[in-house]
Protein backbone atom coordinates (compact mmCIF):
# COMPACT_ATOMS: atom_id res chain seq x y z
CA UNK A 1 0.00 0.00 0.00
CA UNK A 2 3.11 2.41 0.94
CA UNK A 3 4.79 2.03 -2.16
CA UNK A 4 1.59 1.90 -4.11
CA UNK A 5 1.02 5.74 -2.65
CA UNK A 6 4.74 6.77 -3.05
CA UNK A 7 4.43 5.36 -6.31
CA UNK A 8 1.20 8.26 -6.94
CA UNK A 9 3.40 10.63 -5.28
CA UNK A 10 6.06 10.63 -7.81
CA UNK A 11 3.63 10.98 -10.59
CA UNK A 12 3.69 6.84 -11.36
CA UNK A 13 7.88 7.01 -11.77
CA UNK A 14 9.31 4.03 -10.87
CA UNK A 15 11.19 4.76 -7.47
CA UNK A 16 14.43 2.58 -6.46
CA UNK A 17 12.89 -0.29 -4.30
CA UNK A 18 14.89 0.07 -1.43
CA UNK A 19 14.18 3.63 -0.82
CA UNK A 20 10.27 1.86 -0.82
CA UNK A 21 11.46 -0.35 1.66
CA UNK A 22 13.38 1.84 3.77
CA UNK A 23 10.32 4.17 3.95
CA UNK A 24 8.03 1.45 4.88
CA UNK A 25 10.38 -0.32 7.50
CA UNK A 26 10.53 3.81 9.03
CA UNK A 27 6.74 3.69 9.38
CA UNK A 28 6.53 0.12 10.69
CA UNK A 29 8.98 0.94 13.38
CA UNK A 30 7.40 4.21 14.14
CA UNK A 31 3.93 2.40 14.81
CA UNK A 32 5.70 -0.08 16.55
CA UNK A 33 6.76 2.58 18.89
CA UNK A 34 3.70 4.02 19.61
CA UNK A 35 2.14 0.89 20.43
CA UNK A 36 4.29 -0.22 22.93
CA UNK A 37 4.05 3.54 24.64
CA UNK A 38 -0.18 2.80 24.22
CA UNK A 39 0.75 -0.72 25.75
CA UNK A 40 2.38 1.18 28.81
CA UNK A 41 -0.70 3.07 29.04
CA UNK A 42 -0.05 6.49 27.57
CA UNK A 43 -2.86 7.42 25.76
CA UNK A 44 -1.68 10.04 24.00
CA UNK A 45 0.33 7.33 21.90
CA UNK A 46 -2.89 5.47 21.46
CA UNK A 47 -5.11 8.90 20.22
CA UNK A 48 -2.34 9.19 17.69
CA UNK A 49 -2.74 5.84 16.09
CA UNK A 50 -6.43 6.12 16.01
CA UNK A 51 -5.77 8.94 13.96
CA UNK A 52 -3.59 7.14 11.73
CA UNK A 53 -6.51 4.82 11.01
CA UNK A 54 -9.91 6.49 12.05
CA UNK A 55 -10.91 7.10 8.43
CA UNK A 56 -10.26 3.76 6.62
CA UNK A 57 -11.95 1.51 9.50
CA UNK A 58 -14.83 3.94 9.92
CA UNK A 59 -14.72 3.90 5.60
CA UNK A 60 -14.80 0.07 5.71
CA UNK A 61 -17.40 0.53 8.47
CA UNK A 62 -19.38 2.61 6.38
CA UNK A 63 -19.66 0.55 3.36
CA UNK A 64 -20.36 -2.42 6.06
CA UNK A 65 -23.44 -0.93 7.07
CA UNK A 66 -24.40 1.80 4.47
CA UNK A 67 -25.17 4.29 7.59
CA UNK A 68 -22.91 7.00 9.01
CA UNK A 69 -24.47 6.36 13.04
CA UNK A 70 -23.31 3.26 13.19
CA UNK A 71 -20.65 3.23 11.25
CA UNK A 72 -19.29 5.73 13.75
CA UNK A 73 -20.32 3.86 16.88
CA UNK A 74 -19.09 0.75 15.33
CA UNK A 75 -15.34 2.55 15.18
CA UNK A 76 -15.28 4.19 18.26
CA UNK A 77 -16.12 0.67 19.97
CA UNK A 78 -13.81 -1.08 17.39
CA UNK A 79 -11.15 1.43 18.78
CA UNK A 80 -12.21 0.94 22.76
CA UNK A 81 -11.86 -2.58 22.46
CA UNK A 82 -8.77 -2.86 20.81
CA UNK A 83 -6.54 -0.34 23.25
CA UNK A 84 -8.88 -2.78 26.14
CA UNK A 85 -6.97 -6.13 24.72
CA UNK A 86 -3.81 -4.05 23.76
CA UNK A 87 -2.01 -5.79 26.21
CA UNK A 88 -2.52 -8.80 24.20
CA UNK A 89 -1.33 -7.40 20.58
CA UNK A 90 1.75 -9.12 19.70
CA UNK A 91 2.59 -7.75 16.93
CA UNK A 92 2.47 -10.90 14.72
CA UNK A 93 0.66 -8.44 12.58
CA UNK A 94 0.11 -5.02 11.55
CA UNK A 95 -1.44 -3.35 14.37
CA UNK A 96 -3.79 -1.54 11.38
CA UNK A 97 -4.64 -5.29 10.27
CA UNK A 98 -5.09 -6.28 13.88
CA UNK A 99 -7.76 -3.10 14.48
CA UNK A 100 -9.12 -4.32 11.23
CA UNK A 101 -10.04 -7.35 12.49
CA UNK A 102 -11.88 -6.32 15.73
CA UNK A 103 -13.81 -4.04 14.10
CA UNK A 104 -14.61 -5.88 11.08
CA UNK A 105 -15.91 -8.98 13.75
CA UNK A 106 -17.77 -6.28 16.07
CA UNK A 107 -19.75 -5.07 12.32
CA UNK A 108 -20.69 -8.13 11.72
CA UNK A 109 -21.88 -9.21 14.80
CA UNK A 110 -23.85 -6.36 15.09
CA UNK A 111 -25.12 -6.89 11.38
CA UNK A 112 -26.76 -9.91 12.19
CA UNK A 113 -28.31 -8.78 14.92
CA UNK A 114 -29.84 -5.70 13.26
CA UNK A 115 -33.15 -7.11 11.58
CA UNK A 116 -33.91 -4.36 9.28
CA UNK A 117 -32.16 -0.83 8.66
CA UNK A 118 -34.51 1.63 7.13
CA UNK A 119 -32.54 4.48 6.25
CA UNK A 120 -29.46 4.71 4.15
CA UNK A 121 -26.86 7.28 3.73
CA UNK A 122 -27.14 8.04 0.36
CA UNK A 123 -26.56 11.42 -0.63
CA UNK A 124 -22.95 11.64 0.37
CA UNK A 125 -20.70 11.52 -2.65
CA UNK A 126 -18.96 14.60 -2.58
CA UNK A 127 -17.63 17.24 -5.33
CA UNK A 128 -15.15 15.32 -6.31
CA UNK A 129 -16.79 11.70 -7.37
CA UNK A 130 -19.70 13.51 -8.88
CA UNK A 131 -17.42 14.79 -11.55
CA UNK A 132 -14.73 11.70 -11.45
CA UNK A 133 -14.35 10.68 -15.31
CA UNK A 134 -15.05 7.31 -14.58
CA UNK A 135 -18.38 7.96 -13.14
CA UNK A 136 -19.42 10.56 -15.19
CA UNK A 137 -18.37 8.20 -18.01
CA UNK A 138 -20.29 5.14 -16.48
CA UNK A 139 -23.63 7.47 -16.10
CA UNK A 140 -23.50 9.50 -19.49
CA UNK A 141 -22.14 7.11 -21.97
CA UNK A 142 -22.10 4.09 -20.73
CA UNK A 143 -25.12 2.80 -19.15
CA UNK A 144 -27.70 1.18 -21.28
CA UNK A 145 -30.69 3.22 -19.65
CA UNK A 146 -28.79 6.59 -20.57
CA UNK A 147 -31.07 8.57 -17.97
CA UNK A 148 -29.98 6.86 -15.00
CA UNK A 149 -28.81 9.60 -12.63
CA UNK A 150 -25.65 9.34 -10.42
CA UNK A 151 -28.05 9.03 -7.18
CA UNK A 152 -30.07 6.30 -8.62
CA UNK A 153 -26.65 4.27 -9.30
CA UNK A 154 -25.21 5.10 -5.90
CA UNK A 155 -28.58 3.92 -4.72
CA UNK A 156 -28.55 0.55 -7.07
CA UNK A 157 -25.07 -0.46 -6.07
CA UNK A 158 -25.83 0.14 -2.05
CA UNK A 159 -28.82 -1.85 -2.58
CA UNK A 160 -27.25 -4.74 -4.35
CA UNK A 161 -24.50 -4.40 -1.74
CA UNK A 162 -26.90 -4.91 1.12
CA UNK A 163 -28.22 -7.84 -0.65
CA UNK A 164 -24.67 -9.64 -0.17
CA UNK A 165 -23.84 -12.02 2.76
CA UNK A 166 -21.76 -9.88 5.27
CA UNK A 167 -18.40 -12.38 4.61
CA UNK A 168 -19.43 -11.30 0.94
CA UNK A 169 -19.80 -7.60 1.20
CA UNK A 170 -16.62 -7.37 3.92
CA UNK A 171 -14.57 -8.85 0.71
CA UNK A 172 -15.92 -6.93 -1.71
CA UNK A 173 -15.40 -3.75 0.31
CA UNK A 174 -11.69 -4.56 1.19
CA UNK A 175 -10.44 -5.39 -1.76
CA UNK A 176 -12.93 -3.00 -4.82
CA UNK A 177 -13.61 -0.21 -2.40
CA UNK A 178 -10.40 -0.21 0.40
CA UNK A 179 -8.21 -1.26 -1.73
CA UNK A 180 -6.27 -3.90 0.17
CA UNK A 181 -4.47 -7.04 -1.07
CA UNK A 182 -5.86 -10.53 -1.05
CA UNK A 183 -3.10 -11.67 1.93
CA UNK A 184 -4.17 -8.63 3.58
CA UNK A 185 -7.40 -9.47 3.81
CA UNK A 186 -6.87 -13.10 4.27
CA UNK A 187 -5.13 -11.88 7.10
CA UNK A 188 -8.40 -10.07 8.87
CA UNK A 189 -10.65 -11.82 8.14
CA UNK A 190 -9.21 -15.26 9.42
CA UNK A 191 -9.51 -17.55 6.33
CA UNK A 192 -6.94 -18.33 3.37
CA UNK A 193 -6.59 -16.62 0.01
CA UNK A 194 -8.42 -18.51 -2.22
CA UNK A 195 -11.49 -18.38 -0.02
CA UNK A 196 -11.09 -14.63 -0.28
CA UNK A 197 -10.73 -15.16 -4.46
CA UNK A 198 -13.52 -17.12 -4.55
CA UNK A 199 -15.74 -15.28 -2.16
CA UNK A 200 -14.82 -12.36 -4.16
CA UNK A 201 -15.73 -13.50 -7.20
CA UNK A 202 -19.20 -15.02 -6.36
CA UNK A 203 -19.73 -11.00 -4.82
CA UNK A 204 -18.87 -9.53 -8.17
CA UNK A 205 -20.96 -12.43 -9.84
CA UNK A 206 -24.04 -11.17 -7.82
CA UNK A 207 -23.36 -7.68 -8.17
CA UNK A 208 -23.29 -7.43 -11.62
CA UNK A 209 -26.27 -9.38 -12.20
CA UNK A 210 -28.47 -6.63 -10.24
CA UNK A 211 -26.34 -3.71 -11.75
CA UNK A 212 -27.13 -5.15 -15.27
CA UNK A 213 -29.10 -2.16 -16.32
CA UNK A 214 -26.81 0.21 -15.40
CA UNK A 215 -23.14 -1.33 -15.80
CA UNK A 216 -22.18 -2.97 -18.80
CA UNK A 217 -19.86 -6.41 -17.76
CA UNK A 218 -17.70 -8.57 -19.71
CA UNK A 219 -19.59 -11.46 -18.19
CA UNK B 1 -10.86 -21.55 -23.44
CA UNK B 2 -8.15 -19.29 -21.09
CA UNK B 3 -9.89 -18.03 -18.41
CA UNK B 4 -9.89 -14.25 -18.21
CA UNK B 5 -7.36 -12.80 -15.66
CA UNK B 6 -8.63 -11.32 -12.60
CA UNK B 7 -7.65 -7.83 -12.88
CA UNK B 8 -9.69 -7.99 -16.18
CA UNK B 9 -13.13 -9.19 -14.82
CA UNK B 10 -15.80 -6.97 -14.55
CA UNK B 11 -14.21 -3.63 -15.10
CA UNK B 12 -17.29 -1.32 -14.79
CA UNK B 13 -18.14 -3.22 -11.52
CA UNK B 14 -14.86 -1.95 -10.46
CA UNK B 15 -14.95 0.99 -11.34
CA UNK B 16 -17.98 2.06 -10.21
CA UNK B 17 -16.95 0.24 -6.58
CA UNK B 18 -13.83 1.90 -6.39
CA UNK B 19 -15.75 5.22 -6.84
CA UNK B 20 -17.48 4.48 -3.33
CA UNK B 21 -13.91 5.89 -1.52
CA UNK B 22 -15.50 9.07 -2.36
CA UNK B 23 -18.22 8.49 0.01
CA UNK B 24 -17.23 10.75 3.03
CA UNK B 25 -19.20 12.16 5.80
CA UNK B 26 -19.23 16.40 6.12
CA UNK B 27 -15.82 17.93 6.71
CA UNK B 28 -14.63 17.77 10.41
CA UNK B 29 -16.48 14.52 11.08
CA UNK B 30 -12.82 12.95 12.10
CA UNK B 31 -11.67 16.20 14.52
CA UNK B 32 -13.35 14.82 17.22
CA UNK B 33 -13.58 11.33 16.72
CA UNK B 34 -9.97 10.49 18.46
CA UNK B 35 -10.28 12.55 21.13
CA UNK B 36 -14.34 11.28 22.05
CA UNK B 37 -12.81 7.58 21.56
CA UNK B 38 -9.79 8.59 24.33
CA UNK B 39 -12.60 10.01 26.78
CA UNK B 40 -14.65 6.80 26.48
CA UNK B 41 -11.48 5.09 27.37
CA UNK B 42 -10.42 7.33 30.15
CA UNK B 43 -13.98 7.22 31.73
CA UNK B 44 -14.01 3.66 31.93
CA UNK B 45 -10.43 3.13 33.47
CA UNK B 46 -12.19 5.82 36.04
CA UNK B 47 -13.61 3.77 38.58
CA UNK B 48 -10.47 2.30 39.87
CA UNK B 49 -10.27 6.16 41.60
CA UNK B 50 -13.49 6.35 43.42
CA UNK B 51 -13.81 5.33 47.63
CA UNK B 52 -13.57 2.14 48.36
CA UNK B 53 -17.10 2.20 49.01
CA UNK B 54 -18.55 3.52 45.81
CA UNK B 55 -16.88 0.39 44.24
CA UNK B 56 -18.28 -2.08 46.51
CA UNK B 57 -21.39 -0.42 45.60
CA UNK B 58 -21.43 -0.41 42.06
CA UNK B 59 -19.94 -4.18 42.77
CA UNK B 60 -23.39 -4.41 43.96
CA UNK B 61 -25.29 -2.90 42.04
CA UNK B 62 -23.88 -4.04 39.00
CA UNK B 63 -23.13 -8.21 39.64
CA UNK B 64 -25.99 -10.08 41.85
CA UNK B 65 -23.80 -12.89 41.39
CA UNK B 66 -21.45 -11.09 44.04
CA UNK B 67 -24.11 -9.55 45.89
CA UNK B 68 -25.80 -13.12 46.51
CA UNK B 69 -22.15 -14.59 47.64
CA UNK B 70 -21.60 -11.86 49.70
CA UNK B 71 -24.98 -12.72 51.33
CA UNK B 72 -24.22 -16.36 51.63
CA UNK B 73 -20.61 -15.62 53.58
CA UNK B 74 -22.19 -13.34 55.45
CA UNK B 75 -24.85 -15.52 56.66
CA UNK B 76 -23.14 -18.32 56.86
CA UNK B 77 -20.63 -16.72 59.36
CA UNK B 78 -24.04 -15.77 61.09
CA UNK B 79 -25.14 -19.53 61.28
CA UNK B 80 -21.92 -20.91 62.36
CA UNK B 81 -21.13 -18.01 65.29
CA UNK B 82 -24.74 -19.12 65.91
CA UNK B 83 -24.36 -22.72 66.29
CA UNK B 84 -21.04 -22.14 68.56
CA UNK B 85 -22.87 -19.49 70.75
CA UNK B 86 -25.73 -22.69 71.45
CA UNK B 87 -23.33 -25.18 71.89
CA UNK B 88 -20.83 -23.29 74.60
CA UNK B 89 -19.57 -24.37 77.12
CA UNK B 90 -18.31 -27.52 75.50
CA UNK B 91 -16.62 -29.20 78.27
CA UNK B 92 -18.10 -30.87 81.00
CA UNK B 93 -18.91 -28.41 83.64
CA UNK B 94 -19.78 -30.16 87.09
CA UNK B 95 -21.60 -27.52 89.52
CA UNK B 96 -21.56 -28.99 92.55
CA UNK B 97 -24.09 -27.56 95.65
CA UNK B 98 -23.25 -29.84 98.41
CA UNK B 99 -24.06 -30.05 101.34
CA UNK B 100 -21.27 -29.22 104.20
CA UNK B 101 -21.06 -32.72 105.19
CA UNK B 102 -19.99 -34.02 101.54
CA UNK B 103 -17.58 -31.36 100.81
CA UNK B 104 -14.47 -33.33 102.63
CA UNK B 105 -15.45 -36.43 101.07
CA UNK B 106 -14.50 -33.85 97.63
CA UNK B 107 -11.33 -32.89 99.06
CA UNK B 108 -10.23 -35.79 100.07
CA UNK B 109 -10.48 -37.35 96.89
CA UNK B 110 -8.76 -34.51 95.21
CA UNK B 111 -5.53 -34.75 95.27
CA UNK B 112 -2.82 -32.16 95.87
CA UNK B 113 -1.57 -31.03 92.37
CA UNK B 114 1.88 -32.42 91.48
CA UNK B 115 3.68 -31.32 88.73
CA UNK B 116 4.48 -35.47 87.67
CA UNK B 117 0.60 -36.78 88.70
CA UNK B 118 -1.87 -36.21 85.93
CA UNK B 119 -4.81 -34.26 87.61
CA UNK B 120 -7.76 -36.18 88.32
CA UNK B 121 -9.86 -33.64 89.49
CA UNK B 122 -9.93 -30.17 88.50
CA UNK B 123 -11.85 -27.61 90.18
CA UNK B 124 -12.60 -24.53 88.61
CA UNK B 125 -14.52 -21.67 89.13
CA UNK B 126 -18.12 -21.61 87.61
CA UNK B 127 -19.96 -18.33 87.53
CA UNK B 128 -23.49 -18.34 88.78
CA UNK B 129 -25.94 -15.89 88.23
CA UNK B 130 -25.59 -13.16 89.92
CA UNK B 131 -27.20 -14.19 93.44
CA UNK B 132 -24.03 -14.08 95.73
CA UNK B 133 -23.72 -17.84 96.07
CA UNK B 134 -20.88 -19.50 94.26
CA UNK B 135 -19.85 -23.12 93.22
CA UNK B 136 -17.25 -25.16 92.02
CA UNK B 137 -17.25 -26.77 88.88
CA UNK B 138 -15.34 -29.80 88.13
CA UNK B 139 -13.86 -31.30 84.82
CA UNK B 140 -13.80 -35.07 85.86
CA UNK B 141 -11.56 -37.67 84.00
CA UNK B 142 -13.73 -40.93 84.40
CA UNK B 143 -10.40 -42.93 83.69
CA UNK B 144 -8.80 -41.04 86.50
CA UNK B 145 -10.91 -40.64 89.46
CA UNK B 146 -10.69 -42.89 92.21
CA UNK B 147 -12.90 -46.61 92.14
CA UNK B 148 -16.07 -45.77 93.49
CA UNK B 149 -16.64 -42.46 92.61
CA UNK B 150 -17.91 -43.03 89.06
CA UNK B 151 -20.52 -46.18 89.59
CA UNK B 152 -21.51 -47.96 86.99
CA UNK B 153 -25.14 -47.40 87.48
CA UNK B 154 -24.75 -44.14 86.35
CA UNK B 155 -23.83 -42.02 89.16
CA UNK B 156 -21.34 -39.79 86.78
CA UNK B 157 -21.69 -42.45 84.39
CA UNK B 158 -20.62 -42.24 80.27
CA UNK B 159 -22.38 -39.01 78.75
CA UNK B 160 -25.88 -39.93 77.84
CA UNK B 161 -26.64 -42.21 80.42
CA UNK B 162 -29.18 -40.86 83.06
CA UNK B 163 -27.68 -39.83 86.24
CA UNK B 164 -28.37 -40.90 89.88
CA UNK B 165 -26.92 -38.32 91.91
CA UNK B 166 -27.50 -39.70 95.66
CA UNK B 167 -28.96 -37.58 98.41
CA UNK B 168 -27.26 -34.94 99.36
CA UNK B 169 -25.48 -34.00 96.08
CA UNK B 170 -27.01 -31.78 93.70
CA UNK B 171 -25.77 -32.07 90.26
CA UNK B 172 -25.81 -30.21 87.14
CA UNK B 173 -24.12 -31.20 84.72
CA UNK B 174 -24.17 -29.89 80.51
CA UNK B 175 -22.43 -31.95 78.09
CA UNK B 176 -21.54 -31.08 74.77
CA UNK B 177 -21.24 -33.91 72.61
Amino acid sequence: MLQALTLRAFGGAAIPKTVATEQENTAVAEERALVQRAQSGDTSAYDELVRKHQERIYSTLYHMTANHEDANDLAQEAFIKAYAALKSFKGDSSFFTWVYRIAVNRTINFLKQRKHRAAMSLNDLDFNAENHPDLVALVSDRTPRREAGLSELQEKLNEALQTLSEPHRLVVTLHDVQGLPHDEIAKIMDCNVGTVRSRLFYARQQLQAQLSDYIKGNR
Amino acid sequence: MTPTPEHEEFPELKKLLALKRHEAPPPGYFQNFSSKVIARIEAQSAPAARPWWARWLAEFDLRPAVASAYALVVGGFLVVGLGVALDRPSEVAVELQMPPVAQPLLAAQAPAPSPAAQPQLTLQPVPLPDNGSSAVGAVLNPDTAPSGFFRNDGFIGAPGVQDKSPAGLNFRRSFSE
